[in-house]
């Protein structure tokens, strides 16, 4: 132990007093000059700090967005997570795994979050529910969601693919292969329905012709299965999604359309604004 | 004067465990242990370098994983000559520390153990889907390290993640009229999304389902899935689900 110190301390002051660099080393020579600090040791290693939980992490802080409070000066930390067994790095705004790229530089993203809620009601009467009647006569009470323009970096709004986002539409700005989601989240409640009460239907649009005409691009009913019946049930936010990988031309549009079906008693729902439940993502493969 | 105050510093650092600052004189930040401040870029750190991995610390040729184990040397790092990468020691074995720019890898897919779903007419029961990693697999893997056992995947970096899963199941039943598998996705234990897919017949009582989303998830959310079944048409039904390579949950980080 004393001698590990000693030669520590030697090395240190050898260093320090040529050239304020750092050697550390049991066989001596002198520190790369590029180096700030250099440990030469074929047969040790070095230990930097580590913590248990990413809730110990510094600047961890749960009540902000990202969850992690911004401090510049800390960027290119490196700290240890014993939970998960790898170093994290601190990009001055938040802690990434290192074996990972943070998402916000990912170049071929672009999220854009909802603008606005929409509402949807069912109401039964006498067995005959609003909602069923609707459809029987081949309609339904869709609702295209207006969209946000808004980036922002610790909600993961990006615009990396610089889309142009209209009031209910994003629009694709170079032809290409690529992955579309929409998701929705509906918040609500319906009373005095039996298990499979509730499903959300999700559409993604698409127009060729700058908004003129509409089709359908995706679709997908998402069914809360047997919620009475599943032990945790009906209270919360609920998300439903609808993706699709397909090639689009320059200047196509997208845009999210939503529906409620129930046939409970009376049933209302809204979507949700918050970005993390309501968003249209769009990723370009190639 | 300059070297004085660098030296005290450092020597301070060795008695009293304050912040040690190289490169500069003013702590930037409370948060560190050791600094090395250098603007330019030009002044770096040189971790300690092994010839190969044979004569990285802890090597034991005889262990499976090729070193022995030691809590205590967890989070060393060390530079590998051989492969060119530096490594980090997780208390059992050396791996890659960092990456090559641009490559991450970011799936999760982890194998559905076996469990089972009984049904009494609608009432059927249900619960957190048991899932493993197996070691040396070539199907499994948790590149985003997020896996608790034994049904868990607790999040690392908040984004937006497709979510698959792919199920291989087989029901005591009386006759096939329609099985559908529904899987809610639990997220801090509030049931958030839902997963459904009809049933496609394999072989005698033997089915299998496969369905996707996409969820926005955040830092240190836990995620469980939970399975149950819609049997029309049967009144007393129990499936077994998993414990095969077909049978899967897999996670992948969009954004």
């Amino acid at each position: 132990m004393k001698t590990q110190i000693f030669t520590f301390l030697f090395s240190v002051l050898l260093g320090a007093s040529v050239s304020s660099q750092i050697l550390i080393s049991k066989t001596g020579g002198s520190p790369n000059v590029n180096a700030l600090l250099d440990i030469k040791d074929s047969s040790r290693g070095l230990i930097l700090t580590k913590t248990n939980t990413i809730g110990n992490f510094p600047l961890y802080n749960a009540a902000v967005e990202d969850h992690f409070d911004d401090l510049p000066s800390l960027e290119g930390a490196l700290l240890y997570n014993k939970e998960d067994k790898q170093y994290y790095k601190y990009d001055g705004t938040i802690w990434i795994p290192a074996l990972q790229l943070g998402g916000f530089y990912n170049p071929f993203e672009a999220r854009t979050k909802a603008n606005g809620a929409k509402n949807w009601t069912c109401v039964s009467l006498l067995g005959i529910n609003t909602c069923d009647l609707t459809q029987l006569f081949g309609s339904n009470n869709r609702q295209t969601i207006p969209l946000s323009n808004l980036t922002n970096r610790s909600q993961l709004l990006v615009n990396n693919l610089n889309t142009q986002v209209g009031t209910d539409y994003i629009v694709i700005p170079a032809a290409g292969l690529y992955h579309v989601s929409g998701v929705v989240g509906f918040s609500g409640t319906s009373l005095l329905g039996f298990g499979q009460d509730v499903s959300y239907w999700v559409n993604l649009d698409v127009s060729y012709d700058n908004g003129t005409s509409w089709s359908t691009l995706a679709f997908k009913e998402t069914s809360q299965s047997g919620g009475i019946f599943i032990d945790l049930g009906q209270s919360g936010n609920k998300s439903a999604s609808v993706s699709s990988t397909v090639t689009l031309p320059a200047n196509s549009r997208i845009r999210l359309a939503a529906a409620v079906s129930t046939s409970s008693l009376i049933s209302t729902y809204s979507n949700s604004t918050d970005h993390t439940d309501t968003f249209i993502n769009v990723q370009r493969i190639r | 004067m300059k070297k004085y105050i660098l030296l005290s510093s450092i020597l301070g650092g060795c008695l009293f465990n304050a912040q040690v600052i190289m490169g500069g004189a003013n702590v930037t930040s409370p948060y560190t242990q050791l600094e090395l401040q250098n603007t330019t870029g030009q002044k770096v750190l040189i971790q300690p370098a092994a010839n190969n991995s044979t004569t990285l610390p802890k090597y034991n040729a005889a262990q499976p994983d090729s070193y022995d184990d030691d809590p205590t040397m967890e989070a060393m790092l060390m530079y590998d000559k051989n492969t060119s990468v530096s490594k980090v020691y997780d208390g059992s074995t050396w791996k890659q520390a960092f990456i090559p720019q641009g490559k991450a890898t970011t799936w999760t897919r982890a194998r559905i153990e076996p469990s089972s779903v009984a049904c009494l007419s609608f009432l059927c029961t249900s619960g957190n889907l048991p899932l493993s990693i197996p070691n040396n697999s070539n199907q499994f893997s948790d590149y985003l390290s997020v896996f608790r056992p034994a049904d868990t995947f607790r999040i690392r970096q908040k984004g937006l993640y497709r979510i698959n899963f792919n199920v291989l199941f087989n029901g005591a039943n009386i006759g096939f009229a329609g099985v559908k598998v529904n899987i809610a996705i639990a997220v801090n234990g509030e049931q958030k999304a839902y997963m459904s897919a009809n049933a496609a017949f394999i072989s005698s009582n033997s089915f299998s389902a496969s369905a996707d989303t996409v969820l926005f998830l955040d830092v240190n959310n836990d995620v469980n899935f939970r399975v149950n079944i819609n049997t029309p048409g049967l009144s007393i039904a129990a499936f077994t689900f998993g414990g095969t390579p077909d049978s899967s949950i897999s996670l992948e980080r969009i954004l």
